[in-house]
């Protein structure tokens, strides 16, 4: 099936170019650390406040910071190769699946990095860890895919980082409120179906929103 | 301050905001106008 | 300044709602206070008027690829915006006195704030292009994404506030409401409305007459501007 291979050939192509540069680990994973030590700098260092508000800030950051994921130099940047893809007319649809699913590799990998730091700096005490299986794919999926469509609103634009974050993030509230909230309750022990039915509602629609906006945004005359 | 105060500032903030951006407006469409006659 | 029949009508009804506004008698529970909802609800509802009418003209622009349904969607996003700071800044007013905090973390406040920034997010990208086409097609993708997102942005607010028995809030849809306060807020409501067709058919003119302006810029490009360097493709 030709959109299958092409979608597994773009998603190496991604793959390979970020590790090559590396910016997720090197540069975004260590800037979200910095940022996970500062907070209790600013906010004092009361231990039993910090336990209960380190899922919630782990969750912030995540979203503010997995911006930068979305928009690395090595799938933002233009190369030869993807302008190669583009010229051979690879579906549109095929590009926009590619680029979330490396995005969502790398978000999950992020979220990983940024979840040690977090369980080491604030010890958050929750009840149950595996739903956060669920939680950090779920919102990971999310934020690859408001991310990708935004990267390619920009594409061609000069200063495009800022101004994605400021696209993304109002956007990506609910995906903030469903994982902070479900994370809430299995720190104190409730139920967070609601929460996580919110998150793969959010990423249902995503999903549809960035297949259909992917030829017309392709199309775009430059 | 007492509650007409908070009524007043309400509505200087509103009224002023409108006219302010109805101005700004005008002036931008006045500014075009002239430019076009000056061609 | 050509003063059209609908930028009289604005006036004409603006005033009258000012007027109600301040001789309809006080609430019985909220006092002189209350008159803040005059101007607040009237806000509110153009906030979320001026979004809708932003979807309607991405939505038309891309089945139509006119460009005169995206700068509606534009301008409507530009007026919106005023509204949605003034619709926030009169919920802070109102606050304040009623609760003794400006920010109350009401579900309507939040996701009017969100709405806010994703309205300041679109005017963003609308600035950053020259070429009119690439401008609407980009502005129309982010304009149907972004108000698609509205809905699941109030009900996540809304459950989330729902959790934490939130403080009674501001209720100024009250439905035991007297004739006279509701005859000035419908006033106020009609009122807002008119100004807001006028702003919007006034802002979309003079997008119009912007673009126009362009374009005939570029129609007759300066000798030696046509030479470029080759690139490769497309940037991406």
């Amino acid at each position: 099936m030709r959109m299958r291979s092409q979608i597994r050939t773009l998603l190496r192509f991604e793959l390979r170019d970020e590790f090559r540069g590396g910016e997720v680990g090197l540069v975004v994973v260590p800037f979200a650390v910095v940022a996970l030590l500062t907070i209790p700098m600013a906010v004092g260092i009361d231990t039993p406040l910090l336990e209960r508000i380190g899922p919630g800030i782990y969750w912030s950051i995540i979203m503010l910071f997995g911006v930068l994921v979305t928009q690395r130099q090595s799938s933002t940047a233009p190369t030869a190769a993807r302008d190669m893809l583009r010229l051979a007319g690879v579906d549109p649809a095929a590009r926009f699946a590619a680029t979330t699913l490396a995005t969502f590799v790398l978000l999950v990998a992020f979220e990983i990095g940024a979840g040690l730091a977090t369980v080491a700096l604030y010890s958050p005490a929750l009840d149950s860890w595996w739903p956060l299986a669920a939680l950090l794919p779920l919102t990971a999926a999310g934020l690859a895919m408001i991310g990708t469509i935004a990267g390619n609103i920009v594409s061609g634009l000069e200063t495009k980082t800022s101004l994605v974050a400021l696209i993304v993030v109002p956007i990506a509230v609910p995906l903030l409120l469903g994982a902070a909230q479900a994370t809430e309750g299995l720190r104190v022990g409730a139920g967070i179906l609601r929460w996580v039915l919110l998150l793969a509602i959010v990423d249902v629609v995503l999903a549809v929103a960035g297949v259909l906006t992917a030829r017309p945004l392709e199309e775009s005359p430059r | 301050m007492n509650d007409w105060g908070w009524v007043a500032f309400a509505y200087v903030t509103v009224y002023a905001t409108l006219a302010a951006y109805t101005i700004w407006l005008v002036r931008r469409e006045r500014s075009f106008t002239r430019s076009e006659i000056d061609r | 300044m050509r003063a059209r029949p609908i930028d009289l009508a604005a006036i004409g009804t603006l005033l009258t709602a000012f007027v109600a506004g301040l001789v309809v008698p006080p609430d019985a529970v909220q006092g002189d206070l209350q008159r803040i909802m005059y101007v607040h609800v009237p806000s509110a509802w153009l906030a979320y008027l001026s979004f809708t009418v932003t979807l309607v003209g991405s939505v038309a622009y891309l089945r139509s690829r006119s460009l005169r349904w995206d700068r509606l969607a534009g301008a409507s996003a530009e007026v919106g915006v005023v509204f949605t700071g003034l619709a926030l800044a009169t919920g802070m007013i109102w606050g304040k006195p009623v609760w003794g905090v400006w920010w109350t973390w009401d579900a309507r406040l939040v996701l009017t704030a969100v709405m806010f920034f994703i309205y300041l997010g679109y005017l963003a990208l609308r600035r950053s292009f020259d070429d009119p086409e690439l401008r609407a097609r980009r502005s129309a993708v982010l304009g149907v994404i972004a108000v698609l997102q509205i809905p699941i942005v109030h009900f996540s607010v809304t459950w989330w506030r729902g959790l934490h028995q939130p403080p009674t809030v501001l209720r100024p849809d009250n439905p035991q409401i007297d004739s006279p306060l509701l005859f000035a807020l419908l006033m106020s409501v009609a009122a807002f409305t008119v100004l807001f067709i006028a702003l919007v058919t006034r802002r979309s003119n003079l997008a119009a007459a912007q673009d126009a302006a362009g374009e005939s810029q570029l129609a007759d490009p300066t000798a030696g501007a046509a030479i470029t360097s080759p690139t490769l493709g497309g940037s991406s």
